[in-house]
């Protein structure tokens, strides 16, 4: 995945309002936000109405994302994951508050930053080919299929405690990737 | 404000695949307003939901969706500038002003609950379990032991106190896993007030959750 290309269309998309960019970003975008979709267990149906909820998330906060603060896949993630959360709380939206929308300016990353944060999703993802299969499977549950600590506890037959455990173990894994390489 | 208490890591990671109960995230969210070091750790968070994305082999998505979303993007409202920058008023994070609906502590319509003791529920949804609410304490209580159960987040708003885990000052959070043997103190003059979800059935953790459970049996 080019992540320059990425960050080049989303620029394209927030200043100029570029439909083109944007339905070069909905092709690579779209179609794995809807396979994260239907891995969560949502139905054909509403996977492609949170899809639609997301995708046009990704048009009208395109101004807000900024490569300083995390990947496009990264941010696309966490769209997905909030018009996920609103469309099931829908008698009573409160999606998660979004951190880029209020989060402190002066908080912003050195342009030394920015260039380690641009590949730290392809530094993740080589994070995740190293990281203890027990604990991948539990992250995979959790982000993938998205099942809370309990349901995950449950569905393979330990207790809570050791779900939690693991979860720390492969976050401070991948931490000590992203710090490594930074 | 110097946060020293922060998120489990677990917590955090749920927190960022979104399967956090809403009560419970409610309380995450409040406690990121205040902590730059949960905010970053965070990011961190989201990044693996990313990476994991970007790998995931890509499902069919229909022309017609992609129509659809075109022609909806020509009258969306663009979001220009970050809505939701104004600092935090009167004590109340913006997560928190969104279900209390004040911009104050010092609004909040307390019910008196027991000696020293106040509670303002706030509204839970259809099937959630447990406690969700504010709780104001006066200084001077000290509580014995307690066992736990499941999921329990404590942020202290104003206030503080201490215990063998350490001084709980605003901002900081309680999410401890393990039972503690402990005997906290409140300290300083003025009452502490917290945000507390809980998932139930639970036996309090944080001092501040179990006062309350002590006096009013929830």
């Amino acid at each position: 995945m080019d992540e320059q290309r990425l960050n080049h269309l989303m620029r394209q998309v927030a200043q100029n309002l570029d439909r083109a960019a944007f339905a070069e970003l909905f092709d690579i975008l779209a179609p794995r936000v809807k396979a994260s979709l239907m891995k969560a267990g949502l139905d054909s149906a509403t996977a492609d109405d949170v899809l639609q909820d997301a995708m046009i998330s990704v048009w009208t906060k395109a101004g807000l994302f900024d490569p300083a603060r995390g990947g496009v896949f990264s941010w696309v993630f966490t769209i997905a994951r909030n018009a996920r959360i609103d469309r099931a709380r829908r008698a009573k939206p409160l999606a998660p508050l979004d951190l880029m929308d209020w989060e402190p300016a002066d908080e912003a990353d050195t342009s030394e930053e920015q260039m380690v944060k641009a590949s730290e999703t392809e530094i993740l993802r080589q994070a995740l080919l190293t990281i203890a299969p027990e604990q991948k499977e539990i992250i995979e549950l959790a982000f993938v299929q998205e099942l809370t600590q309990a349901e995950i506890a449950s569905r393979l037959g330990l207790p809570l405690g050791t779900v939690k455990s693991r979860m720390r173990l492969a976050y401070a894994h991948l931490k000590k990737f992203l710090e490594q390489k930074s | 404000m110097s946060v020293s208490h922060h998120l489990d890591d677990a917590t955090l990671l749920s927190h960022a695949a979104g399967t956090l109960p809403r009560t419970l995230a409610l309380v995450v969210d409040a406690h990121l307003e205040m902590c730059p070091h949960c905010r970053a750790a965070l990011k961190a968070a989201n990044a693996i939901g990313g990476a994991l994305l970007s790998d995931l082999s890509p499902a069919p998505v229909s022309s017609s969706l992609k129509d659809a979303v075109m022609g909806r993007i020509g009258s969306a409202t663009i979001h220009r500038l970050p809505r939701a920058q104004a600092a935090r008023q009167g004590g109340v994070p913006l997560a928190l002003q969104r279900v209390l609906r004040l911009d104050s502590l010092d609004d909040i319509p307390w019910r008196k609950s027991a000696p020293g003791v106040h509670i303002h529920k706030l509204p839970k949804e259809a099937g959630e379990a447990g406690f969700f609410g504010l709780l104001k304490i006066a200084p001077g209580a000290a509580m014995p032991e307690h066992g736990h159960g499941g999921s329990e987040l404590t942020l202290i708003l104003q206030g503080a106190y201490h215990d063998e885990l350490g001084h709980f000052g605003e901002g900081d959070i309680a999410d401890h896993d393990e039972s503690v043997d402990h005997t906290p103190v409140a300290e300083g003059e003025q009452p502490c007030i917290c945000l507390v979800a809980t998932q139930a059935p639970t036996r309090f953790r944080s001092w501040p959750a179990r006062v309350m459970q002590k006096f009013i049996g929830i």
